[in-house]
């Protein structure tokens, strides 16, 4: 039962040495088990820290009276704090004697630290600002992982599984599945387009929503068989209808069906992850029945709320283990085979890493950019004030001579470098303010949460802290250093000291040599990321995008009674289109390369061979399966590689059983052999006449241009079997229409292609009207974005770097005068002075390149995951990058150097 | 020359002696804490003992250490001739100054 053991301690320090303290240390104890045993070990504890405090305030009334008091430390504090005022005034009048070095100064500081701090903005709004959710880190996002498709392959979550996992979890306080959907509207005005999500009813309490008008989607509607009911978002309510508050309760036709809208969104809400812009115009039911039938849909994205003290870990645990209990509940969806084949196993994201997981490294390279030059102009300044200080060295001894301490010195420094900074963050905001706006309009619209982005308290923060900091480093050599050496106090006359001089110009170098590593860094990366923008421009897209137009076409499903009612709509509009003047090619198909995901739909073969070599190489018969009229192939430019292309025949006589391939779909499921003739069946349809292979043609990139080749099958409109168009088959609705004209500005032609369309059915939307080329720049927007941004903080890197070695090379050759002078008295030529003078220089570029060269290797590993087509460690771009910078560290020196040489030994030695 | 004594010191004298051949400090504490009802600082007190000693009114003796205080020895204090004068003279002083208030004061009180 031992005391306090720190009170023990304290106690041992407070009493007295010898017999006396230790009988005291004794009692204590004594006393202690006592108390333990009447009041408990807390308040006995409390009691000899009590009793402690008490000796201690005892014995030390005698320690004071023999130790001296130090009246003089705080007031000496005091007259450092009130010296202040005095030294910023004359800081500010010193400053502004030399408005050349105060305005290089400022500006480069400005420049710094308005550009970390507009990235840093962008980095705090879009990855470190919370989602705008309450309680929003309990958020997560549900995935499924399937190594057995793609190592890296996930899908998205089923309707078995929501309705599994709501009733057994206990993880979860509330999940709910949602999905986007296109949805046609009639309005007064024609048919308008929008965006909307089909949801579970639980998304609403999930995510915090309220309603501005009537009422959100409840349980009730969100039960199967309930009426349709919709709910407008706040800015669709705005744009579409005028904020009328009457349209609550009024009914809206959306793809052909009446829905009632039941309320009207507070602005703002959106759905997890949606891209802004297209945050969704109306909500609706999902209207999941538990006891209906369930496929293996993996197509809705999940959120979920984790219960409280749940970590996304243990979540995951748990549906691991729910997950194998499927196949008893829903066998039709699941089996263990099915697991087994697939490595199928649900994965908990936190939401925010699900939303801006792959930017936020993207954002972290460019503020490890901009963070480097905002050291590089650190650095800058801090050579720029070594010169100054060196020159106000007779000032410092004086002052020293009168009295003034190292402290009061440091003040002195300190109040000049705290102005310049200061000064530069001001400027810095008003840089930040410019510079945010732009950086947002600049960034891909992909981007998530940009429209999150502008300053806030944390952007001022950030620069007021930045400032601070810049300016301690900046005062740093000084203050250290003209403390010891003031010790030997340098009297007016003898400031040529050589031993402090070469410390100094030792000082001078290692900051030019961390300036050139620094800025080397940078150049490499930025060389890196526009190495990777050449490599991704190479790409062959696949397609010709020259005069492309494309433009989404969406069918009324209820208005077609099969799939040869909806060919002949096509048809029609296909043939109005062709007839616009300019237009050379029409075709529609349901999935455009770079933009589409090219989905994995499982496709059946009719030769058996074909599953074996699928399975020992791992892979499964899924492609993706692409409905398409004649026409699409030409007007994309896709090349035909072998046999032909559709004709309007393949649809009108739809027992040909037409079918196309990729040429990766070819070599996946038929190497060495000729595809034509192969007999494959599309999704769900295991019996019946195969189609057959008419033709190959070359291979798109699916979802970005340095998105994986797509697996692609492209399947007539109609149907190849009357079974298949009456019951289960597909009915393409939902098309993209590609247009290849003559024209330089195809997007002049979305207006007649719209008219085209109507005509044939005015209740059809045409809509997300796009040229091919914007969809392809719009897919390297995101590279593009980093490497602008990389490149102008590179350049601006280059510059400082540039002029800082300039500024120290002038420096140098002013203080040589004398000595230059006398070289070239005794007979020196002047072109070996400039040698002189540039081979200095250069050896201090060589070495903060070598040091530059090491940091580089090690830096750019970092951005490996961004880069495309070129090693983050390519010899040719750092070897680039260094000879870049020799180069124009090379010229920098040549300026002073030509001085040099033009140094009049006369003028030189009399100067003196 | 007998010394005067403070109120503080006079307890302490007191309850050494009532505590005897236990009068060790925590015997002392829980004497004065018992008979007078006086919670004791600690600090106080070991202060007082050492002016006590000072004046040399008590003596103490160092006595080997027993378990429960870690092995740290103690010491017994003991009230000297002196401290015992000094008591004597106290409370003849205050005899005579209580002589004759018994009235005032039990009416007062």
């Amino acid at each position: 039962m031992n005391p306090p053991r720190i009170a023990e301690r304290v106690l041992r320090r407070l009493v007295p040495a010898g017999i006396i303290g230790e009988t005291i240390v004794g009692d204590a104890r004594e006393e202690y088990a006592h108390n333990v045993a009447r009041v408990g070990r807390l308040r006995a504890r409390l009691l000899y820290w009590t009793n402690v405090v008490n000796v201690g305030k005892a014995y030390r009334g005698t320690a004071a009276t023999i130790q001296p008091s130090h009246p003089a430390e705080p007031s000496a504090l005091r007259s450092w704090l009130t010296g202040w005022p005095g030294d910023l005034r004359v800081a500010v009048r010193g400053l502004l004697r030399q408005p050349g070095f105060t305005a290089i100064s400022v500006a480069t500081l400005a420049l710094g630290l308005g550009g970390s701090a507009a990235v840093f903005t962008l980095l705090d709004r879009v990855v470190l600002d919370p989602l705008p959710y309450p309680e929003s880190h309990r958020l997560v996002k549900l995935t499924n992982r399937v190594p057995g498709v793609a190592a890296d392959a996930e899908w998205n979550m089923s309707t078995a599984q929501y309705v599994y996992f709501s009733e057994q979890t206990r993880s979860f306080d509330n999940i709910a599945l949602y999905r986007g959907f296109g949805a046609t509207i009639q309005t007064p005005e024609g048919p308008q387009r929008a965006r909307g999500w089909r949801v579970t009813a639980s998304i609403f309490p999930l995510l915090g929503a309220r309603a501005q008008l009537g009422r959100l989607i409840t349980r009730q509607d969100d039960s199967p068989g309930a009426a349709a009911v919709a709910l407008l978002s706040h800015g669709f309510w705005r744009s579409r209808f005028g904020s009328d508050p009457d349209v609550v309760g009024s009914t809206l036709s959306i793809n052909g069906n009446p829905y009632q809208v039941v309320g009207v969104l507070e602005s703002g809400v959106t759905a997890p992850g949606a891209a802004p812009g297209i945050s969704g115009d109306l909500w609706a039911p999902l209207q999941i029945d538990p006891q209906g039938s369930f496929g293996n849909n993996h197509v809705f994205p999940m959120v979920a709320r984790l219960a409280a003290e749940v970590t996304p870990i243990t979540a995951e645990a748990e549906l691991e283990r729910l997950t194998q209990l499927l196949p008893d509940r829903f066998p039709n969806a699941y089996s263990q085979g099915f697991f087994e084949r697939y490595g199928f196993r649900s994965k908990v994201t936190p939401l925010k890493q699900a939303i801006v997981g792959d930017v936020s490294q993207n954002l972290w390279i460019l503020f490890a950019g901009v963070a480097l030059v905002l050291l590089i102009a650190a650095a800058n300044v801090a050579n720029l004030y070594l010169v100054r200080m060196e020159d106000r060295r007779h000032e410092l001894s004086v002052r020293q001579a009168l009295g003034a301490t190292k402290w009061t010195l440091a003040r002195h420094v300190l109040a000049e470098s705290w102005i310049l900074s200061s000064v530069g963050g001001l400027l810095a905001l008003l840089v930040g303010f410019w510079a945010l706006p732009a950086l947002a309009a600049l960034a891909p619209g992909t981007l998530p949460r940009i429209d999150n982005v502008s300053f806030t308290e944390w952007t001022v923060t950030f620069i007021v802290v930045a400032s601070l900091l810049v300016g301690i480093a900046i005062a740093l050599h000084p203050i250290v250093h003209f403390g010891h050496s003031l010790a030997t106090a340098d009297m007016p006359g003898t400031e040529r000291s050589s031993t402090h001089g070469r410390e100094r110009q030792r000082m001078r170098a290692g900051l030019i040599m961390v300036q050139v590593a620094l800025a080397l860094t940078l150049v490499a990366a930025a060389g890196l990321l526009v190495e990777s923008m050449r490599e991704l421009n190479r790409v062959d897209p696949g397609v010709e995008p020259e005069g492309v137009i494309t433009a989404g076409i969406f069918l009324t499903p209820t208005r077609y009674a099969n799939d040869v009612e909806v060919w002949t709509a096509y048809r029609q509009m296909l043939e109005r289109v062709r007839a616009i003047p300019g237009v050379q090619h029409a075709g529609m198909t349901a999935e455009l390369p770079v933009l589409a995901r090219f989905a994995c739909t499982v496709q059946g073969f009719e030769d058996t061979e074909v599953y074996q070599r699928v399975d020992e190489a791992g892979l499964t018969t899924c492609a993706g399966q692409e409905p398409t009229t004649p026409g699409y192939f030409e007007a994309m430019g896709i090349p035909l590689l072998e046999g032909r292309t559709f004709t309007d025949g393949d649809n009108d006589d739809p027992s040909r059983g037409a079918v196309i391939v990729s040429q990766a779909f070819a070599h996946r499921f038929w190497p060495g052999e000729d595809p034509l003739g192969k007999g494959v069946r599309p999704s769900g349809r295991t019996e019946g006449a195969p189609y057959r292979v008419i033709g190959v043609v070359g291979d798109v990139p699916a979802r970005a241009l340095d998105g994986e080749t797509a697996i692609a099958i492209y399947y007539p409109i109609v149907h190849n079997t009357d079974e298949a168009r009456n019951w289960g088959g597909w009915m393409p609705t939902n098309m993209s229409l590609v247009v290849k004209s003559s024209l330089a500005d195809p997007l002049l032609l979305a207006g007649e292609v719209r008219r085209a369309v109507q005509s044939v059915d005015p209740t059809v939307p045409v809509a997300h009207v796009a040229s091919m080329e914007q969809i392809i720049r719009a897919s390297t927007a995101r590279l593009r974005f980093t490497s602008l941004l990389l490149g102008i903080a590179a350049a601006a890197a280059l510059v400082l770097a540039t002029v800082g070695l300039y500024g120290v090379v002038s420096y140098l050759v002013t203080r040589r005068t004398r000595e230059i002078g006398i070289r070239i008295a005794i007979g020196a030529p002047p072109s070996a002075v400039r040698r002189e003078v540039v081979r200095r220089s250069l050896v201090l570029v060589a070495g903060g390149a070598v040091i530059g060269l090491l940091l580089g290797l090690g830096a750019t590993r970092a951005m490996q995951g961004i880069l495309y087509g070129v090693e983050a460690t390519d010899p040719i771009t750092f070897v680039r990058a260094a000879l870049m910078l020799v180069l124009v560290a090379a010229l920098a020196s040549w300026l002073p150097a030509r001085r040099a040489a033009r140094v009049d030994p006369v003028e030189a030695l009399r100067a003196e | 020359m007998t010394q005067h004594l403070g109120e503080f010191e006079q307890m302490i004298l007191l309850a050494i002696l009532q505590a005897d051949a236990d009068a060790f400090a925590v015997a002392i504490i829980r004497e004065l804490d018992q008979r007078a009802g006086r919670r004791v600082d600690r600090g106080a007190l070991y202060k007082t003992l050492d002016r006590l000693e000072e004046k040399g009114l008590v003596t103490w003796s160092v006595e080997e250490p027993t378990p429960e205080r870690g092995g740290h020895r103690r010491r017994r204090f003991e009230v000297t001739k002196s401290g015992m004068d000094a008591l004597r003279a106290s409370r003849k002083a205050l005899f005579h100054l209580w002589d004759g208030l018994e009235a005032v004061l039990d009416g007062a009180s």
